[in-house]
């Protein structure tokens, strides 16, 4: 039956495609050039972060038809902790969007505009088919021109501040799923590392749709507070602290207890904290009605071969926000940091440990990375000890006979 | 006027539902409508599950040299071996090789045939042998005595004769596989597997556990393909043809859909595949169908495009459903023409949305002693099937009408309200399933009793006064309240808890999602009818 279907569908898309066609690459993609694939690892390359968001955007949605567009978009300034909060909130389904910046100077630029186009957003069917979301403190100019040039269907998620910003988005998608999700991801707005701790966990909330909340690190604001209370029933939430009690100090996390269980998510520094996150896994109990129940589960929890990764530099986080989408549709992978000419131990130790191993070839086991930004914010070396981190480990030995082998008949 | 509403509504209710179900399936025979839009203002071709190599053979060359064997300067210089060259320069033999692999060496397909052959052999290192069209040569008999395994002819009998093939099998175990055409034969290899000589990948459709790559080009690019004959090793990844005009040969395309992966728990759970497309020739369209055709989905409906199980059963659901009410129709047309046009309706919308069941329940309606009462025909039915034929009555209606509203709610979209009232329990008030399901019913409601219930007694000898319609709201109000106790639900349960991803107006699983609710709506409001029959608020006789 699947392959009469198949058949079927393939004579009309050869029907539809045939006579169109034209060739690839003809004209000059330097970016194209410039993201460098190696066997494990595909470098999606961009110099400024409103490129990188397009580039991501175009590697998750080719848009050549409505179920390979994307369902919104989201639109929010170059501001860090805003595109943090919305990346958290809206990406996932039933929205379904990535990630487009404003430039410098609050306005959409031209190539903004024509990715929105190709973008082709088809609407979110449980939000009165919105097409595009402008979030945070955006100037209302944004949505009025998107409104009259593109004619699409804005929402506006407006708010002053970016605490208040994850309760407004808290209720909206309240709306929207009908539920509140019991688990909140909770990172420190004052700390200059809050959110590079926090990248990792955001992620999981692009890939599962997930609560998240902002706290200062000595205090934790009222609007955290309401959205704490919102949760159902005497347990409340299970909160995930993105950070150790320098981040986010013991007297918040003891605060917030009153409203549910709190863990942390985290190591000593940014590397180990998204290496943690990545094999974070948290499961059990949530609530129960005499013949049903339904747990929680909160984590990548991968600790084993077989997955893959987002990987770039801590230096621009703008670079690295609108990336955590690839881990939504795809490859569906947990984001990890590194330094722009070195992988970080934490990051080695763990690759080391989910690295693959050779299988036959009906089970192959492969991992696989995206390498964000260009050779400016990841260089080619980190990207080639990236590679040789997910090959399989015979691979590996194999790979460096055959180097030696080369030599040896390069000098013959 | 008022014997006519029914049909004018019955045949709205079914023109309706008809449009639903062709653009489902308008939408799935689409291919990509949006291609030459989309990719103009590409900054890249990469995808999700797609990485391409574009360029001349050299630099697709270049480029898997730098990939695979991570060279900082990957050497630009032109190649100039001839393809045999090419294929013997890629493979590494192990001194102990488990098969051989022989390859037609003449012909002018020849070395588009030999590309698929030339990828497994180059990740298994086996050795190769290039034979004749006619004959085998003394190197390749010699090589085959000397590693004394196996042989895999991997040609057409039109490059390669059977009388060859004899003479191999004569030196030995010996046999061919090849399809019917390159890329047919691209699959065959794939999906092939002999546990007992370690020969073929083994890619079938029910191998879904391993993280898979291809490797892929049109027949044109050869060269290209041959210089990313590394990867085959590297990433273990077997080759397959795109088109000659840059489309998706058929066979292809179904070999790629079959190895689309499925998620029990969460999509990070692996497995995932992954493409590689070397050269210029393959479309932008066929690219994006590829990365289409490999992404990971929900087990249920295996997403867009493909045909998951519970998709399949919703279909033969759905068809057994239509088949029951052209029965229905067709059968009271002919044997039963007392049965009043309102009645058959609802028989006949039952029976689309109780697939069987409401069949059988309509034969045991009228497999029964007629009277003639009050110029009404009136059958004598037990009170269990008086039941079924009053709930029926208000299901054929209200059920269709339901799905109707809700079709609308989800083409337009849910309207949804989360002010700052929206902040404890109160917030179910604007969200938008409980407002989806309210509009349902309401609006379902509205239109039954107006178009339905009201002419209906009117026809049964009631005056249109005030408290007539009263009455009749009553009846209809009850009647949908029953259905909607086992139909809002279910369809709660199908669509925000079965399926990992609500499905939109346009898939099958929405349809099903439905009319399985509508079923569960109908055997709720059964003894609720019964109910409603003893205290005399409703008939079950006609």
């Amino acid at each position: 039956m699947m392959r009469a279907t198949a058949s079927l569908l393939l004579v009309l898309l050869l029907l539809s495609c045939t006579s169109e066609d034209r060739m690839i690459g003809q004209e000059n993609k330097d970016l194209h050039l410039k993201s460098i694939p190696t066997a494990f690892t595909t470098r999606i390359a961009a110099a400024d972060p409103e490129t990188q968001a397009i580039g991501i955007a175009q590697t998750v949605y080719p848009a050549t038809r409505e179920e390979h567009a994307a369902g919104a978009v989201i639109i929010t300034r170059q501001n860090t902790a805003e595109a943090f909060t919305a990346m958290q909130r809206v990406t996932h389904m039933p929205v379904n969007a990535p990630l487009l910046y404003l430039g410098k100077d609050g306005k959409l630029s031209e190539a903004v505009m024509n990715e929105m186009t190709r973008l082709r957003p088809d609407g979110v069917v449980q939000d009165g088919k919105v097409q595009v979301y402008v979030v945070g403190s955006v100037d209302p100019s944004v949505a009025e021109t998107i409104r009259k040039e593109l004619r699409y269907k804005v929402r506006e998620l407006r708010a002053e501040d970016p605490v208040k910003l994850a309760e407004l988005l808290d209720r909206w998608q309240a709306a929207l799923k009908s539920d509140h999700p019991d688990e909140v991801v909770i990172s420190a707005l004052d700390h200059p590392q809050g959110m590079a701790h926090g990248i990792g966990a955001m992620g999981w909330n692009a890939h599962m749709g997930r609560g998240f909340a902002w706290v200062y690190k000595d205090s934790v604001p009222e609007e955290t507070r309401k959205m704490l209370k919102r949760r159902y029933g005497g347990h409340g939430a299970f909160m995930y602290l993105t950070g150790g009690p320098e981040i986010i100090s013991d007297k918040v996390a003891k605060e917030l207890s009153e409203y549910g269980q709190v863990r942390r998510v985290y190591g000593p520094d940014i590397y180990s904290s998204n290496t943690v996150n990545a094999g974070y896994k948290d499961f059990g109990r949530n609530f129960g009605w005499w013949t049903g129940w339904k747990g929680r589960d909160f984590g990548w929890g991968i600790s084993e071969a077989g997955h893959n990764f987002i990987i770039g530099s801590a230096d621009d986080l703008l670079m690295m926000i609108p990336a955590v989408l690839l881990g939504h549709m795809g490859k569906h992978g947990p984001l990890l940091l590194v330094e722009r000419n070195r992988v970080p131990e934490p990051v080695v130790r763990y690759l080391t440990s989910v690295q693959p191993y050779p299988a036959g070839p009906a089970e192959t086991i492969l991992n696989h990375a995206f390498i964000i930004g260009g050779k400016s914010h990841v260089s080619w070396q980190v990207q080639k000890e990236i590679d040789m981190l997910m090959r399989p480990q015979a691979a590996l030995k194999e790979k460096h006979q055959d180097g030696a082998r080369r030599t040896r008949s390069r000098k013959r | 006027m008022t014997h006519r509403i029914h049909p004018i509504l019955a045949v709205l209710m079914a023109l309706l539902l008809a449009l639903g179900l062709v653009t489902v399936l308008k939408k799935n025979l689409t291919g990509a409508p949006w291609a030459r839009q989309a990719e103009n203002n590409r900054v890249h071709y990469h995808m999700k599950n797609v990485t391409r190599l574009v360029g001349t053979a050299d630099d697709v060359r270049a480029s898997v040299d730098r990939a695979v064997f991570l060279r900082d300067a990957p050497s630009r210089q032109k190649s100039s071996e001839d393809w045999i060259s090419a294929i013997r320069g890629h493979i590494t033999t192990s001194a102990k090789p488990p098969h051989i692999v022989a390859l037609a060496a003449e012909g002018r397909d020849a070395k588009v045939w030999a590309v698929p052959g030339a990828y497994w052999a180059a990740y298994a290192g086996v050795p190769v042998v290039f034979v004749g069209r006619e004959q085998l040569d003394a190197e390749a008999e010699q090589a085959i005595k000397r590693f004394k395994a196996p042989v895999y002819l991997l040609a057409p009998a039109s490059l390669v004769a059977d009388s060859v093939l004899r003479q191999i099998a004569a030196l030995g175990p010996a046999k061919r596989i090849a399809g019917r055409n390159p890329a047919a034969h691209a699959v065959v290899i794939a999906e092939y597997r002999d546990y007992s000589t370690g020969f073929g990948w083994g890619r079938t459709h029910d191998r879904r556990n391993g993280y898979f790559h291809y490797v892929l080009a049109t027949p044109l690019e050869t060269e290209h393909s041959l210089m990313a004959l590394p990867l085959a090793k590297s990433n273990a990844a077997p080759f397959l043809f795109t088109g000659l005009d840059g489309g998706i040969p058929a066979v292809t395309d179904r070999y790629l859909w079959e190895q689309r992966t499925d998620f029990f728990t969460v999509p990070s759970e692996g497995p995932f595949r992954h493409a590689w497309i070397v050269g210029n020739r393959t479309s932008y369209a066929s690219q994006s169908r590829i990365d289409l055709a490999l992404e990971k989905s929900p087990y249920p409906d295996r997403g867009s495009v493909a045909l998951g199980p519970m998709e399949a059963l919703f279909i033969i659901y759905i068809a057994f459903g239509i088949a029951g009410a052209i029965f229905v129709v067709l059968h009271t047309h002919r044997l039963l023409p007392e049965v009043m046009p309102a009645a058959l309706i609802g028989w006949a919308f039952t029976a689309l949305l109780v697939p069987v069941v409401g069949v059988v329940l309509y034969l045991s309606a009228y497999r029964r002693p007629m009277k003639q009462q009050d110029n009404m025909v009136h059958w004598q039915r037990p009170p269990s099937v008086q039941s079924a034929a009053a709930t029926a009555m208000g299901f054929g209606y209200g059920a269709p009408l339901m799905i109707i509203v809700g079709y609308a709610f989800v083409y337009f979209g849910f309207p949804l309200f989360f002010g700052p009232w929206a902040s404890g329990w109160q917030f179910l008030f604007g969200a938008g399933m409980p407002l989806m399901m309210a509009g349902m019913y309401v609006g379902a409601l509205l239109i039954a009793w107006l178009f339905a219930q009201l002419p209906l007694k009117a026809m049964m000898g009631g005056a249109f006064d005030s408290a007539t319609a009263r009455a009749a709201f009553v009846v209809t109000a009850l009647s949908m309240a029953a259905v909607s106790l086992g139909m809002m639900p279910m369809s709660w349960h199908m669509l925000m808890e079965k399926v990992p991803m609500m499905p939109h107006e346009d898939e099958i699983m929405w349809f099903g999602a439905l009319w399985f609710a509508s079923t569960a709506g109908f055997l709720a409001a059964w003894p609720l009818n019964y109910v409603m029959i003893r205290i005399k608020l409703k008939s079950g006789a006609m």
